[in-house]
């Protein structure tokens, strides 16, 4: 009798790289990380960019072993607003209406997740209010088809780099502090404080500037607390760090430059059992940073809330 | 945990509270221990309840069937179930058998006839008034019954036609309600939007006009540069690096010293050849040791101060200087120049960019005084190393020698090198003086001194010698 399968997986496609984690819910613990660059020919459509995968998972030998799948979409392109609702008014109306003026596209044009999240900038209740583009979910969806994933969710990046702190840093959960997700081509930064997200700010690629440039715009951003709606940037405490560039030399010291706190690399396997690795964690220490996101999208879909 | 999922829409979850909803609908083979197992709970309990009662009436019926089956042992036996089901107790056989027993025997009463039948057509009559008493009672109730049964039927219709009315008139009500709240919505959102659209307009129209303000100001920055680029000498010159030049002057005369020696040693010469190329070849390799060694010091020794800097200076034989830097001012390069030609250089020209950048070539005159011939080499590796040693000791930094390129040049075998380092400019200067001292037969083709970024200079020699 076939063994059935026992894994969750995240999986974050990026524009060079492909990363995944595979979890193991009921031991709680990390069972596989792998990492792949993306190669040209997978980029033709997503059919190409599915079978890509599937090979992969093959290689893996992860193809029969996944009984769950998320992938994500970029922040970047995302919405993320922090929005104070009429509670007069119903909570879809509201929704739909925030988005249509947030992105001036018909709100039947995105898929919108609207959850209630504590107090917003002005002392009334909050709602999260994510939305994203449904022809860029089409396209995961269509992917994970094409890999034989059987996907249950579809999140976004920074929300799931943001699991991943959660879930290894739970001691900072008190205090003011900055989750950026660093790629070639743009900086996130994602506010929190007590689990709750504070404000969501985008540091685009602009020209041919590199990865020092937009360090230095991230490290501005950051003194100024851009995308910070329910605090005081001053307060800031902590910066952790993640993403494709963030293992970079010399990065994290620009990001951090004229900031008053130490910026961290976010270590994706630091408080959650990962027993395979056992021996490799300063092999890892590179690739942590990387896997945060596949991380947390793994962990959202695996396991219920933390006390 | 933040979980969203973006493969539908979803409004109003808690985070805190509710559970992810999307994974609950997920159909999975496996049973185990898994978030989404949690919304089954209620199926399989209710799965788990519904077994039980029907196993529960499986047995009862199985109880039923096997205690119609089993024959009565005795009467008694058998109709102890039927006692026993509370369904149809029956009093009736103890209310006729009771009276049964206390039945007098009619034969110890005595009773007159005539008595006995009034008492009978009395008894009669009784009860024919109280059965039509009876039946009129009977018929008058029925009345009042149907009478009350018909008003009380006429009430409830007219209650149940009031509740709709009410109820609907309620529903109207709401559908009122919802439509305003809807409407009020609807116009809410709208101004809302108007009012972000005018925003955005208003943002828009002010992002315009800082840009053209910062359009303005960089076309009027841009005119100031060009203004200030038009100026012969610019005012702000680029970061330079400077020769590490940090030893005074050489003393006077001393020049004049070295020249007046060559002239004795050369004293015995009979004819004077005019031109380097007149010389032996060992006696050029002493020439250019002495004219590199003239020309360092020359150049030293004519340095302004302030307000020049040296990217590179480069020695060519027989002894042809190439100076380039930067100056802040076109008057120190004259000074420059014209100590230069006060230091018996000639040929002397230069360029000047508007950047401040320079060049200034200048020739050492050819001396024939200074013509001593340098030994021959009798092992190449060996007076190489001796050279770099020699290095050593004035605290230059070479790479290892490679091995030396070797070419017939009749008479003689020339040896050639390449050597590169670091140091300083008088600790080379004072190298090239120790390789004549100590009898070396090398001497330079080249020689080159850039300027790098750690205040040393980067030092590039191409070196000959001549052997057998």
């Amino acid at each position: 009798m076939a063994k059935k399968p026992q894994l969750v997986v995240g999986l974050e496609l990026g524009d060079d790289t492909c990363k995944l984690v595979a979890y193991h819910p009921e031991l709680r613990q990390i069972e596989f990380v792998g990492l792949t660059w993306v190669e040209p020919s997978w980029r033709e459509s997503s059919a190409a960019l599915g079978k890509g995968l599937a090979n992969w998972l093959v290689d893996l030998k992860l193809d029969k072993g996944i009984r769950a799948a998320s992938l994500c979409v970029p922040g970047a392109a995302s919405m993320i607003s922090l929005a104070e609702f009429d509670p007069a008014l119903p909570l879809e109306d509201s929704a739909r209406f925030e988005v249509e003026t947030w992105t001036g596209k018909p709100a039947d044009d995105h898929w919108v997740n609207a959850i209630a999240h504590g107090s917003g900038p002005s002392g009334q209740p909050a709602h999260l209010v994510v939305a994203h583009r449904r022809s860029a979910v089409s396209h995961a969806n269509s992917v994970a088809d094409n890999a034989k994933l059987p996907l249950v969710s579809v999140g976004v990046d920074i929300v799931a780099a943001y699991n991943a702190f959660e879930a290894n840093y739970p001691t900072w959960s008190d205090r003011l502090v900055a989750i950026v997700l660093a790629s070639a081509r743009n900086l996130q930064i994602l506010w929190t404080k007590d689990r709750m997200i504070l404000g969501h700010g985008v540091v685009v690629q602009s020209g041919s500037e590199g990865p020092d440039q937009i360090a230095l715009e991230g490290g501005k951003a950051l003194r100024t607390g851009l995308g910070l709606r329910a605090a005081n940037p001053d307060q800031l405490e902590g910066v952790f760090l993640a993403g494709d560039i963030a293992s970079e030399a010399g990065f994290a010291p620009r990001l951090g430059n004229g900031l008053a706190s130490q910026v961290r690399l976010l270590d994706a396997f630091a408080g959650i059992s990962f027993p395979s690795a056992e021996g490799m964690l300063g092999q890892l220490a590179e690739t942590a940073p990387k896997c945060a996101v596949a991380l947390g999208l793994a962990l959202a879909i695996s396991e219920g809330d933390r006390p | 945990m933040i979980r969203l999922n973006l493969l539908r829409n979803n409004f109003g979850n808690s985070s805190s509270s509710a559970p992810a909803p999307q994974t609950l609908d997920l159909d999975f083979d496996s049973q185990e221990s898994f978030a989404v197992h949690r919304s089954r709970k209620p199926l399989w309990l209710s799965l788990a309840a519904g077994l039980v009662v029907a196993g529960g009436l499986g047995a009862w019926w199985m109880t039923r069937q096997n205690a119609s089956e089993v024959p009565p042992a005795t009467t008694q036996e058998a109709s102890i179930p039927a006692a026993t089901t509370p369904k149809t107790p029956d009093p009736k056989p103890a209310t006729t058998t009771a009276p049964t027993d206390s039945v007098v025997p009619p034969a110890a009463v005595t009773v007159d006839p005539a008595v006995a039948a009034a008492a009978k057509a009395e008894s009669l009559k009784v009860a024919a008034q109280a059965r039509q008493d009876s039946l009129k009672l009977a018929k008058a109730s029925e009345a009042e019954r149907k009478a009350a049964a018909a008003k009380a039927r006429q009430d409830s219709i007219a209650q149940a036609k009031l509740a709709k009315a009410e109820a609907e008139k309620s529903r109207k009500e709401a559908l009122a309600a919802a439509a305003a709240r809807r409407a009020d919505s609807i116009k809410v959102a709208k101004q809302r939007r108007e009012d972000s659209i005018q925003l955005a307009r208003q943002r828009k129209a002010d992002s315009i006009a800082q840009a053209k303000e910062a359009a303005a100001q960089a076309k009027e920055a841009a005119a100031r540069a060009k203004e200030a680029a038009s100026k012969p000498v610019a005012q702000a010159l680029p970061v330079r690096v400077a020769p590490a030049v940090t030893a005074p002057p050489l003393a006077g005369g001393v020049v004049d010293l070295v020249l007046g020696e060559a002239r004795q040693n050369t004293g015995s010469v009979a004819t004077s050849p005019s031109r380097f190329e007149d010389l032996i070849p060992t006696a050029r390799v002493a020439y250019q040791r002495f004219a590199f060694e003239q020309i360092l010091a020359k150049l030293r020794q004519v340095t302004p101060g302030n307000g020049v800097g040296y990217s590179r200076v480069r020695i060519l034989s027989p002894g042809i200087l190439v100076v380039d830097g930067e100056v802040q001012s076109p008057s120190i390069l004259a000074e420059l120049v014209r100590g230069l030609s006060a230091q018996s250089m000639v040929d002397t020209s230069s360029t000047l960019e508007t950047s401040g950048r320079f060049r200034v070539v200048a020739r050492l005159p050819f001396s024939a005084s200074a013509a001593a011939a340098a030994p021959l080499s009798s092992n190449w590796a060996t007076d190489a190393q001796r050279a770099l040693d020699l290095a050593s000791a004035q605290g230059l930094v070479f790479a290892k020698a490679a091995a030396p390129q070797v070419k017939p040049s009749a008479p003689f075998r020339r040896a050639a090198w390449k050597l590169s380092g670091k140091g300083s400019w008088d600790g080379c200067s004072r190298w090239i003086a120790s390789l004549g001292a100590s009898g070396s037969p090398l001497g330079f083709t080249s020689l080159e001194l850039v300027s790098g970024p750690d205040a040393t200079l980067k030092i590039q020699a191409s070196v000959i010698a001549y052997g057998k």
